[in-house]
């Protein structure tokens, strides 16, 4: 199954790079790299902190600007658009947080509505997709509620309902689970995989938990100080060889992020 | 022990029968000046403040010079003691209403004090949302107006309604040395009659009026405050 996806890649960065700070002092939190994320995949992307992996995701959907290189989103460059074309192209790209960063002072239905009425859908438009999605992870019977009202994991799941109201190409995540306990940990991944089974979105997830990559990813690929060490397939032979990369990246780094 | 009770009764309802009319058109003056102030602060302030809240150096679309020269002319203007700064305003004041004189007169400067002093309560509202809000309104292609009103001033809405209430009550305590220009209100009603006539009694009823009113705005602040915070 996987073979049938190689070569069909949906998002691809190629050469990108990013820097922080004047020239004199600069770290270089993403050093020239390439990467192809396949169509239809779940892509861990794992690392420990500060190995440059959150940077390399909002490289992807130009929260970042890299500073050189290319962003290929079914075939189209990203670094090439002004303003208007971004925007328009970050609504084919969800994005989620660790932090769900959900608007408090909204309900859940509203919360969702939002993406949706920047794309600019009228009203009835609006309210069909919102219980779509709401369906999709689940909570059809929250939408009247407020985020102060759900669970971690519930949040989160709204924030995913929200990144796929536009029906994007892409979802990113952002250590989505590294604000949750084990059990909505589970929850939230049971969710997206299941989106990624039903309508073949490709998913990009960042962690520094390995359980993550072993329970829903199909590729991984490994950070450290900023460079990617290694792309695997997440079989048992690639599971053992990123097992063994990444608490070696751990010891190198004296990393102090739990290892989960 | 009654007595002295029921004697000062009769004191405070002879003055305020004596001067009910100069107290109601100070009161009126009052609210008009202050509801200039706070029309000017919404109008003005709001966008000033989150001008100052987005430029800010550090945030995602920081502007240095920008934000310098923002911030430097709301600090000018509040370090000046607001007495000199209406004496200092004349001749703008009378630029733009034609007099330096009168109610409306009076409203001019502290509209300006309004409109700064309510930006930096506008910009410490905005601060205190998370920061993510910004970057997953950026990561759902939101224009920076988009960003401004359908997150930004949606999650700092009690926030800003609290800095209003501080503000307006700072409105009025500003108000109240407008006799300076002839802009009368409350204070100015207060120092006249009760201060240089020496009836205390329409002093002492003064400053109730005020307490009285303060408190209210007060707790209708915080009121509304509470009813549209869902967080």
């Amino acid at each position: 199954m996987l073979h049938e996806r190689e070569g069909c890649s949906i998002l691809t960065l190629h050469g990108v790079s990013k820097g922080y700070g004047p020239s004199r002092q600069r770290v270089q939190a993403v050093h020239p790299l390439s990467l192809n994320i396949r169509q239809g995949d779940i892509h861990g992307i794992i690392g420990a902190s500060g190995a440059g992996k959150s940077t390399l995701l909002r490289l992807m959907n130009r929260l970042e600007d890299p500073d050189e290189g290319a962003v290929l989103l079914d075939g189209v460059d990203l670094m090439q658009m002004k303003e208007p074309e971004l925007r328009e192209a970050r609504r084919s790209i969800g994005m989620i947080f660790q932090h769900f960063h959900l608007l408090g002072n909204k309900t859940v239905a509203k919360n969702i509505a939002i993406p949706l009425e920047l794309a600019k859908l009228d009203k009835r438009e609006r309210s069909n997709r919102v219980l779509e999605c709401l369906g999709m992870v689940g909570l059809l019977d929250k939408a009247e509620q407020y985020p102060a009202q759900l669970s971690g994991g519930q949040k989160q799941r709204v924030a995913i309902a929200r990144a796929l109201a536009n029906r994007p190409k892409v979802l990113l995540c952002d250590e989505p689970t590294s604000a949750l306990d084990p059990h909505t940990t589970n929850e939230v991944l049971e969710v997206l995989r299941t989106i990624n089974q039903t309508f073949g979105l490709t998913i990009i997830i960042v962690t520094h938990e390995l359980e993550v990559i072993r329970s829903i990813c199909h590729r991984v690929s490994m950070m450290e100080n900023g460079k990617l060490l290694r792309t695997l397939e997440v079989d048992s032979a690639g599971l053992a060889q990123a097992a063994e990369l990444f608490s070696g990246a751990f010891v190198r780094n004296k990393g102090d992020e739990p290892f989960a | 022990m009654l007595e002295p009770l029921r004697g000062m009764l009769a004191d405070v309802v002879a003055a305020v029968e004596k001067y009910h009319v100069q107290m109601w058109e100070a009161i009126g003056e009052t609210f008009v000046m202050v509801g200039i102030a706070t029309l000017a602060a919404l109008l003005l302030g709001l966008p000033l403040g989150t001008l100052l809240y987005l430029c800010r150096p550090g945030q995602r679309f920081q502007n240095r010079w920008f934000f310098a020269l923002l911030n430097g002319l709301v600090n000018v203007i509040r370090s000046f003691p607001f007495l000199l700064f209406v004496v200092f305003m004349i001749p703008v004041t009378r630029w733009i209403v034609g007099t330096s004189l009168g109610t409306l007169a009076a409203s001019v400067p502290l509209a300006f004090v309004a409109v700064v002093y309510y930006s930096r309560l506008v910009e410490q509202a905005l601060l205190d949302i998370p920061r993510g809000i910004i970057e997953s309104a950026v990561s759902m292609g939101a224009t920076k107006l988009q960003l401004i009103y359908k997150f930004l001033l949606v999650e700092a809405r009690s926030g800003l309604v609290v800095g209003m209430t501080t503000s307006i009550i700072s409105f009025i305590s500003y108000s109240t040395v407008m006799g300076i220009v002839g802009g009368g209100g409350i204070g100015d009603f207060a120092i006249r009659y009760g201060y240089q006539r020496y009836e205390t009694v329409i002093m002492v009823v003064t400053i109730v009026i005020m307490i009285i009113l303060v408190q209210s705005i007060q707790l209708t602040g915080n009121w509304i405050s509470r009813l549209i915070d869902k967080r």
